[in-house]
């Protein structure tokens, strides 16, 4: 009795052993992708005085995480909204910005995913959190990513803004509900979010964090 | 006899980290740490205010609570500050509700105009010079704003919330 309860408990912890190894080397499309903002945050995040050439390496790799035809539309709150087409852009705008001087520490915070069926594209909602060194204010957004499967990686196909306050629910008009991403794309609908796009508003909006957020911010 | 009794005896700190039956500590612990995450998960959100568009009324880093069962049973109402989430919850806008469903909201001369009447907003120290045009809200729409309307208008984030984006009422 006492020898097959060590055996169904040594059994059973194979079994966790190996799920575990199975999901480490064959993560599912919502953890990839999960990994992959993930990195990308820590790409994008950088100290001050960084040297140009190490600038430029990091700015390469972060241009690495977008498709070749990537379509950038951004409003960061308090800042100038920014529009990018193409990874060679986004390559040159973040070379220009490592250059400015000031470190900046990106966060993707909340990452809701939802995969299409066909597994090989997905759609992204994110909260960025945004520090510049030496300002006491963050960059906080809303964002929406559509990515696809390119040679087994996930990249970024078109980043937009969602505005929290002004529009549908992220949920209300997904993937779930509008059968599927190609079909969304297919409509050529470029920035569905943001049709009474407006200046840049600044961050004077309070907003608040919670606690354990802040923490683990540091 | 003595003696023995003395040996039995747990050490005073012992007594006093894990008590006389640390079993029934460990289950005590386990209780209440269980219960302070449910609690403080589930029904009330600890939250630090950040920003200045609702003050005077919340000033920044303040420590406050979200009540995440406030709208169990009734609907947000008019007047409420609330809690409204990005794509989560660790990150929210903080606002006050001046709208409810079905009715027109407007800014004219800096003040609220809710279906053509004038809002009385007790809750302002500063004048603002507001002129937003009248915005017909859905059935599933909140109109919210901050405190904070001495800023120009562009520069303060407002507007429409739906009900799957208030996660609660702010407590204090």
């Amino acid at each position: 009795m006492n020898r097959w309860f060590w055996r169904v408990i040594i059994a059973a912890a194979l079994v966790v052993v190996a799920v575990w190894l199975y999901s480490v080397f064959f993560p599912s499309p919502e953890r990839a992708i999960r990994a992959r903002l993930t990195e990308l945050a820590k790409s994008a995040s950088f100290g001050g005085n960084e040297p140009p050439l190490a600038a430029m390496a990091n700015a390469q790799r972060v241009a690495g995480f977008f498709m070749e035809d990537v379509q950038i539309q951004v409003e960061l709150p308090g800042r100038v909204g920014a529009t990018v087409s193409g990874r060679d852009e986004v390559r040159d705008k973040t070379i220009a910005l490592r250059s400015l001087g000031a470190g900046l520490q990106v966060e993707f915070l909340d990452i809701n995913i939802i995969v299409a069926s066909d597994k090989n594209s997905a759609e992204a909602n994110l909260t960025l959190k945004g520090r510049i060194a030496g300002e006491k204010d963050l960059i906080v957004q809303e964002l929406k990513m559509l990515l696809n499967k390119i040679d087994g990686d996930w990249k970024i196909k078109r980043v937009e803004t969602v505005k929290t306050l002004s529009f549908r629910a992220w949920h209300e008009d997904s993937l779930s509900s509008s059968g599927g991403l190609e079909e969304r794309a297919g409509e050529r609908r470029s920035f569905p979010h943001i049709p009474n796009a407006r200046p840049p508003f600044n961050n004077f909006h309070a907003r608040f964090q919670s606690i354990p957020s802040d923490w683990h911010s540091g | 006899m003595a003696t023995t009794t003395e040996t039995a005896r747990p050490h005073w700190v012992r007594t006093v980290l894990i008590g006389k039956r640390p079993r029934r500590t460990a289950v005590r612990i386990l209780v209440l740490v269980v219960v302070c995450f449910v609690w403080f998960r589930f029904v009330l959100l600890p939250i630090k205010v950040q920003g200045m568009s609702m003050m005077p009324t919340y000033t920044e880093n303040r420590v406050n609570f979200v009540n995440r069962v406030a709208y169990l049973f009734h609907k947000p109402m008019r007047g409420d500050v609330v809690a409204i989430r990005t794509s989560g919850i660790s990150i929210m806008y903080m606002k006050r509700i001046i709208g409810l469903p079905g009715e027109t909201v407007e800014f004219h001369a800096g003040q609220a105009v809710i279906d053509g009447v004038i809002l009385d907003e007790p809750y302002l120290k500063y004048n603002c010079d507001w002129e937003l045009p009248p915005k017909l809200l859905g059935a599933d729409e909140w109109y919210v704003v901050g405190d904070n309307r001495s800023m120009p208008e562009r520069d303060h984030e407002k507007g429409v919330a739906t009900r799957r984006r208030i996660v609660g009422k702010v407590l204090l």
